[in-house]
């Protein structure tokens, strides 16, 4: 039941579409991740689940740039390549959405969907006007298409509920659509009521219609089996095992989550 | 926007309970607190000093408040993208004393404004290296500048503190800002076009959009992999350039300055005017139409509190009094300092 990640098929059109070989990172004198080998299917939802410190948002961190790692290799389409910042990942289509979001209160929803690539016109990069009306009416438009329901692209992000900032942080990650497009999310529900909360799952599975490969971080064990193709289980910084969402149980994943090993008792 | 949920808060409103909530959002009530102050000022200084409301004292006040426009325009700048710059006095002195020494010693003006502009780059650089590299709270940042700057500026004129040989800089292309274009000073004719570009560079660009970004949330900028280090670097420069070019302004008007031309309580004029208008202290907030209102409040005050015969240290209190509303009204607003 148990399979780890398959060896890489080197060039071929067949490698997954990320693939993490032997990815390690240490804060100090703790082994934050250690020696880990990922692979992401194309148009695949890859649940990964752990205790609190078992290097699930580090590991998500090192494919977004953010951190990075002491050794190890990352693959896209078998092909190596490097992301040493947030710009490489995002140049290659990595979008990560952070347990905080990263949203800006103090401005609006469409500038904080576009921030960072917004249109402009006349003069070159930083001074550049802002096509604020082209932001508005695409945000809108792409709220619209994700059935968001936010009454206005004027208002301040500070001003919505804790949902409805989880939907902008979604709708930015999803609104420049690129080959290879990967969304990492950091417990995309943790702070949200069950029905926000429902509402986001259903967006999550909204979005990979869309040709999305996702990788998501979460505590919540049914949600990630009701919503992932394939679950990873990751105990102090190792990759324990992967499992197939469908012929999982809860009960198999908290043994995991727990022991790094089947339970002893079962029938494993 | 086109879905409509009436229980949700955020959904579109009509009419002019939406007014009223853009209207907070915008910032604009500001605007018109702004306003209905100038107004009242007017009323109250018109009866107090008859003078007050001739053509020549208006002109003569967008005068004197010129170089309080310039500065503040950069000001916004810093303080929207979280840094008070508080060494721009001392920038405007150090400015105007290199200008005006390098007239005296025969070079050309053009040199002069270029020379004196640049040192307002440099401050705001080394401000910028201190704020981001030494990872220093810019208000002490530039508490050390406002040093440094002044000291920088008597050493430049010698210690005297005053311009030197004043007919040399009074004549030419340096004091040009002495003049009037069609009857209207000059320095209020630059400021005018300063404050309007600011204006447009703050609401229209990216520029402008990134000092609200990185102001409001700098770890955000990182995820969304803004340059935040490079960009706070900028606001810093662009706010000692603008503070170097009312030095300038200032030491033109003056034909020529030294080190003790630019009165040392100025930046307290310049942070009242700035978080007046509205410039949250944290970053993140304001506008240049409040910062213009903000400087037409002090710069009327000023003038009309003189005219009314009052003298110069009851300003400062006033001043003083007034940054200690802006402040304690803005603490209200956000919960305030914990």
């Amino acid at each position: 039941m148990n399979e780890h990640a398959s060896p890489n098929g080197n060039g071929s059109s067949r490698a997954p579409l990320l693939q993490l070989r032997g990815i390690c990172r240490s804060f100090g004198h703790v082994r934050a991740v250690h020696e880990v080998d990922v692979d992401l299917q194309r148009n695949e939802i890859l649940g990964i689940v752990g205790d609190n410190g078992a290097g699930k948002s580090t590991l998500m961190k090192i494919i977004a740039g953010t951190v990075s790692p002491d050794s190890g290799r990352i693959l896209m389409n078998g092909e190596p390549v490097e992301i040493t910042t947030a710009q490489d990942s995002r140049r290659l289509g990595i979008e990560m959405i952070y347990q905080d979001l990263a949203l800006f209160d103090n401005l609006d929803v469409a500038a904080n969907v576009f921030i960072g690539r917004e249109p402009t016109r006349g003069l070159p990069s930083l001074l550049g006007f802002l096509e604020r009306r082209r932001m508005h009416r695409e945000a809108a438009a792409l709220l619209e298409r994700l059935n968001i329901m936010i009454g206005s692209t004027r208002l301040p992000v500070g001003v919505l509920s804790g949902g409805q900032r989880q939907m902008v942080a979604i709708a930015r990650a999803v609104a420049f659509e690129e080959n290879n497009h990967i969304l990492l999310m950091d417990e995309p529900s943790a702070a949200l009521g069950a029905t926000e909360s429902a509402t986001v799952t259903e967006l999550i599975r909204d979005i990979r219609g869309d040709g999305l490969s996702i990788m998501i971080i979460s505590h919540r064990i049914p949600e990630v089996l009701d919503l992932a193709d394939r679950v990873m289980v990751m105990k102090r910084g190792e990759h324990v095992a992967t499992l197939d969402a469908r012929s999982t149980s809860v009960e198999e994943c908290v043994n995991l989550i727990v022991a790094g090993a089947p339970a002893a008792t079962g029938q494993a | 926007m086109t879905a409509v949920v009436p229980e949700d808060p955020t959904t579109e409103m009509s009419g002019w309970p939406q007014r009223l909530r853009d209207l907070v959002f915008s910032g604009k009530l500001t605007w018109v607190t702004l306003g209905a102050v100038i107004v009242a000022e007017f009323v109250i200084f018109s009866i107090a000093a008859p003078r007050f409301l001739s053509t020549t004292n208006l002109l003569n006040t967008g005068r004197a408040t010129a170089v309080l426009m310039i500065v503040a325009t950069g000001a916004t700048f810093g303080l929207i993208s979280g840094a008070l710059d508080i060494s721009g006095a001392s920038v405007m002195a150090l400015s105007g004393t290199i200008g005006t020494q390098i007239v005296i010693a025969g070079y050309p003006a053009s040199l002069a404004i270029l020379a004196a502009i640049a040192s307002g780059f440099g401050a705001g650089l080394v401000n910028g290296f201190v704020v981001v590299k030494l990872r220093v709270n810019p208000l002490v940042a530039t508490l050390g500048m406002l040093g440094i700057a002044l000291g920088l500026a008597f050493i430049v004129d010698g210690g005297s503190g005053i311009a030197g040989n004043l007919r040399q800089t009074t004549d030419g292309a340096y004091g040009v800002m002495k003049n009037d274009l069609v009857g209207i000073p000059l320095p209020l004719v630059f400021a005018v076009l300063f404050a309007a570009a600011g204006w447009v560079l703050l609401a229209k660009t990216r520029f402008g959009l990134y000092a609200y970004a990185v102001g409001g949330n700098a770890s955000a900028g990182r995820s969304v992999a803004l340059p935040v280090d490079r960009l706070r670097m900028m606001y810093l420069v662009f706010s000692g350039a603008c503070a170097a070019t009312g030095g300038w302004v200032l030491s033109s008007t003056l034909g020529g300055s030294g080190a003790a031309s630019v009165p040392g309580t100025l930046i307290l004029t310049v942070v009242t005017a700035v978080i007046l208008g509205g410039v949250g202290l944290m970053g993140g907030t304001g506008t240049m139409g409040g910062t213009i209102l903000g400087v037409i409040v002090l710069g009327v005050l000023e003038n009309g509190m003189t005219l009314a015969g009052w003298p110069t240290f009851y300003q400062y209190v006033v001043e003083g009094l007034l940054l200690l509303l802006a402040v304690g009204l803005e603490a209200v607003r956000t919960g305030g300092y914990r």
